[in-house]
Order: C-alpha cells, then sequence, then structure tokens
C-alpha cells in the first residue's frame, strides 16, 4: 500500500470568459507517482493545478482524490508555488508550521521537515535572511510538515538559478522518495519535467496533446541518455523540429546529404 | 552636497572619482548620531534667537504680544513652584491615555470588519469616511449635551480623534496585503478568523504603527478642543486661562510643553515600531 492518494481528473473544463483553457480534460495518476506537467504559457497547466488544490471550482468535471470527488481545499494536499510566498513577520520554523493551529505544530517534526531540506538550525531566522534557494526549501518543508498524500508544485524552481535548481531536483527526488506521496508539478522547464516525472503530459489549447512515461530507475542522473531522449521528443513537439537552414544544408564544396532536407 | 557653491550633480559625480565619495545611505556611529542631535536642535535654537532678538534687544514687540524670554522663564517657573504645571500636565497626560486607548479599541476591530468583509465596508466605510472630516470642535457642544461635563466627553473627543488615522491606516493596510501570501492561507485550511488573525493584522501592523502615530498627534490635538469643556484642569485649560487673564507667557508655557509632550509621545511609538516590526525593513518575498 503506497501512502500517497490516486488521482483521476474527468472531463475538466474551465474558462476564462470567452478563453477556454481547459477542454474535457482526462488524466489519471497513480498513488506515489509524479506527474510532469508541460506546455507553453497559457496552455492552462496552473489552472489546472489550482483547480486540483481547491482554489478555484472548474466550470465543467471533478477532480476525484481516491476515487472520491473531492472539491475544495483539503487538508491531504499542499501547495508550493513559485515563489516562496513566506510570511516576512514569522521566523523560519513558524513559517513552516503556517498549517497548523498556533502552538500545535511539534518542534521536533519542525526541527525534522527543515533538517530534511538542509535547514537544519535555521528555525529561528527570519526569511529575510535566507536566498532565494533556501527560501523555497522552507516553502517545500512547510508543504511536507503535515505529511500530505497529494503535492502540488507549480513552477516551484522555475526562480533559481540553474545550479540551485538541480540541486532543488535531487533534494526533491529524495524527499519524494522518502515521503512517498503523489506529485504533480507543473513547469515550463522540459528537463526538469524529465528528470523527476514518473509521467508527463503535454498540454496544448486545455487538452493532453502527448503523454509519456519516464522509465528512468531512480535516483537519476541528469544526464541520463533515456531522458536526454525524451527531452527532444517534447521539445520536438512544443517547438517544432528544427528546420534545416539551406545555408547550413548546402555549405558550399560539400555534396548535400539530403536526409534533413 | 559639497560645502563650497552649488554644483551640478555631474560636476560633483567627477569630483567622486578622486576626492568626494558618496558613501551611499545613511552613515552610522556616534559621530551621525552627535550631527543628527546638532541638526536637529538648530532650528529650535534660530527661533529662540530671534525670540530673543525682537523682543530683549529690538523690542519689536511689547509684552502683551510677545513676552521677553526671561518673564516667560519666570512664569514657567512658578507654575512649576505651586504645583499647577505638574497637576495640569498630569490631567491632560490621564486624558490622552484614556482616549488614545479607546480610539485604538475602537478603531482595531472596526478596521479588521471593514478590511475583512466586503459587506462590512460597504455599510460602515462611506459613513466614517464623511464623520472624519467633522472638526473636532463641531462635536464639543453635543458630547457636553449627551456625556455632561465630567471627563467623560473629553476622553470620547480625545478617543474620536485618535479613531481615524487607526482606523485609515488599518484597513489601507489589509487591502494592501500581497493576494499570494492570503492564497498560502488559504490552501494551508486556514479559517477565516485564522486567515484574519494570523495573516491580515500581522501583515497590517506596519500601517498600524503609523496609523497610531498619527493617531496620538490627534488626540494631543483634540486634547486642547476637550479641554475647552468645562474644565479646571488641564494644559488646553492653562492655554485658555492664560488668555482669559492676559497672560501670554503662560500660553507660551502650555504651546511648548504640548509640542513637546506630542514630540516625546510620537518617539515612543518610534520605538515600539523599531521593536515590533523589524521585518518591515528587512525585504522578504
Amino acid at each position: 500500500m503506497v501512502f500517497g492518494a490516486s488521482l483521476a481528473i474527468r472531463g475538466l473544463g474551465h474558462a476564462f470568459g470567452e478563453r477556454c483553457v481547459l477542454d474535457d480534460l482526462n488524466l489519471t495518476l497513480e498513488p506515489g507517482q509524479i506527474l510532469g506537467v508541460v506546455g507553453r504559457s497559457g496552455c492552462g497547466k496552473t489552472t489546472l493545478l489550482r483547480i486540483i488544490a481547491g482554489l478555484q471550482a472548474p466550470l465543467a468535471g471533478e477532480v476525484l482524490l481516491d476515487g472520491v470527488s473531492a472539491p475544495g481545499i483539503r487538508p491531504e494536499v499542499r501547495m508550493v508555488f513559485q515563489e516562496p510566498r513566506l510570511f516576512p513577520w514569522r521566523t523560519v520554523a513558524a513559517n513552516v508550521a503556517i498549517g497548523f493551529p498556533p502552538g500545535t505544530a511539534s518542534a521536533d517534526a519542525i526541527a525534522g521537515v527543515l533538517e530534511e531540506v538542509g535547514l537544519g538550525g535555521r528555525g529561528r531566522d527570519r526569511p529575510a535572511v535566507l536566498s532565494g534557494g533556501q527560501r523555497q526549501r522552507v516553502s517545500l518543508a512547510r508543504a511536507i510538515l503535515s505529511r500530505p498524500r497529494l503535492l502540488l508544485l507549480d513552477e516551484p524552481f522555475g526562480a533559481l538559478d540553474a545550479l540551485t535548481r538541480l540541486e532543488m531536483h535531487r533534494l526533491f527526488e529524495e524527499i519524494w522518495l522518502r515521503e512517498s506521496f503523489t506529485a504533480v508539478l507543473v513547469t515550463h522547464d522540459v528537463q526538469e519535467a524529465v528528470a523527476l516525472s514518473d509521467r508527463i503530459v503535454m498540454l496544448d489549447q486545455g487538452r493532453v496533446a502527448l503523454e509519456l512515461r519516464v522509465a528512468v530507475p531512480r535516483p537519476r542522473d541528469h544526464a541520463h541518455p533515456t531522458s536526454t531522449e525524451i527531452v527532444a521528443q517534447i521539445l520536438d513537439r512544443l517547438v517544432g523540429p528544427r528546420a534545416a537552414h539551406p545555408a547550413r544544408a548546402n555549405p558550399p564544396g560539400v555534396t548535400p546529404s539530403g536526409s534533413r532536407a | 552636497m559639497g560645502s563650497s557653491s552649488p554644483r551640478s550633480p555631474l560636476a560633483c559625480s567627477k569630483r567622486a572619482g578622486n576626492k568626494t565619495v558618496w558613501r551611499g545611505g545613511r552613515g552610522s556611529g556616534a559621530r551621525t548620531g552627535k550631527i543628527a542631535w546638532l541638526a536637529a536642535a538648530a532650528l529650535p535654537a534660530v527661533l529662540i534667537g530671534l525670540w530673543w532678538m525682537t523682543t530683549s534687544v529690538a523690542h519689536r514687540f511689547t509684552a502683551n504680544q510677545l513676552p521677553p524670554i526671561d518673564q516667560t522663564w519666570a512664569a514657567a517657573r512658578e507654575l512649576v513652584q505651586s504645583g499647577d504645571f505638574q497637576r495640569h500636565v498630569l490631567a491632560s497626560l490621564r486624558r490622552v491615555a484614556l482616549g488614545f486607548s479607546l480610539g485604538i479599541a475602537a478603531a482595531l476591530p472596526s478596521a479588521a470588519l471593514v478590511g475583512s468583509s466586503r459587506a462590512a465596508e460597504r455599510i460602515l466605510d462611506p459613513t466614517l469616511q464623511a464623520l472624519r472630516n467633522v472638526p473636532s470642535l463641531a462635536w464639543v457642544p453635543f458630547l457636553l449635551l449627551w456625556l455632561g461635563i465630567d471627563e467623560l466627553p473629553k476622553v470620547t473627543l480625545i478617543a474620536i480623534g485618535a479613531f481615524f488615522p487607526i482606523y485609515v491606516n488599518v484597513v489601507a493596510g489589509i487591502k494592501r496585503i500581497d493576494p499570494k501570501l492570503v492564497e498560502v492561507g488559504v490552501v494551508f485550511g486556514m479559517s477565516r478568523a485564522a486567515l484574519l488573525f494570523r495573516i491580515f493584522l500581522p501583515a497590517a501592523a506596519p500601517y498600524a504603527l503609523t496609523g497610531l502615530r498619527i493617531g496620538a498627534g490627534q488626540a494631543w490635538l483634540f486634547l486642547v478642543a476637550a479641554e475647552l469643556i468645562a474644565s479646571t484642569r488641564g494644559l488646553g485649560f492653562m492655554l485658555i486661562d492664560g488668555q482669559n487673564n492676559l497672560r501670554p507667557d503662560i500660553m507660551i508655557v502650555g504651546i511648548v510643553s504640548l509640542a513637546l509632550l506630542g514630540k516625546l509621545t510620537d518617539s515612543a511609538l518610534r520605538l515600539l515600531e523599531h521593536h515590533l516590526i523589524s521585518w518591515a525593513g528587512e525585504q522578504a518575498a
């Protein structure tokens, strides 16, 4: 029995005014899996996540957690946002405990998750003294303190520099291996999606345009050949294969091979 | 800028290359503290100098128009020696403290209600914004009729004065909170009450303290109006008494005392602000 919740999305539809952002979307996610959601800006990724989180009610369709319709905010669902969104007047530890009524979160548990995200001993600091990467670690610790069964991540590492992002990927995978929650990761970064997900869906105009399984063993190496292949495959669909440039395809003095024409 | 003739910013930045270096921001340390004190004391010193010149040296004013410094000083000493001054100050302090507290006690819940409920805002805010513009003296006759001539109307008037700046600022603080932070509270399952007490009010604290500072200033301003109401004590009474008895020296003692007490109150609140919301100066996302 896996700890994570199973997630099913049935006939989800949503629109902002005239603009349709989700169109009869269907998805299922096995317990304990990580689903990567990629796509161009405005393809409906974030709206999908906000609907799963219960922050927004869909115009059509429903979200099922463990086979049960789950509208609204659910205690077993937690979210990590693109910005850390920490409360500047609270200490790091108090920020981590935000989901609990004051004084009810165990100090040991808070110290434990801070240790887990590599911020052991920083509980009494204010968010202002932390770096961007450290703040995002706090926001991750905040999300996992209540041991959620479904974790939603909205571009969680998008604002970090490349090196910090790689560190965070490794950290997130470690935490996921330990906690075995189900996760939905929305990201612009195809490499990130491939590095972390078990399955990837590419959204286009509110529908699933491409669905792939990422069969790379864990813990993952960020330059696994299968990963590189999947990244290329998705990018080809997203931006189209690179058209052969005439000048490059036929360099002077070289016989054209014709294979890429 | 430089101590010599006025320079254009360009000339100044050219000079920065070799001699004058812009140190950026405020300096620190004991020396800067001393300079700040000297700078702050400069204008009062000039005013006192002018006072002395126009009265004791040039005799531009009669003693009825502007009493000389020594006469005023004598009046102050007399007031202190007789104990009248202390009595007036204590009475005023007590009224301001009570009225200010009452104003806070009324303003915080009203602001929390208006800031967190759309319906409450639509019902309460227009009226409160209109009442805010009523001058303090306009309330006096009615407060006398309704609340008698004792301490209650005075304290109430001061509370009215303190109420509005606190109310307006806390509402503004709640309105200006980052909706993304509120969303965190919602996703993490906070109730409406928890959102109010754990997110909205702390986020509005810097605004609230600005409101408190303005409110305290208003409380001292309304005090004088309040002490027009059949009073026998207080700095406001001292002013009016001085006026009625043609004692401009006593009036000056009153004015200076009010200014100093107002400034002291503000400094105390600034200190509180510094301790309570040190986080507001730090930037965090």
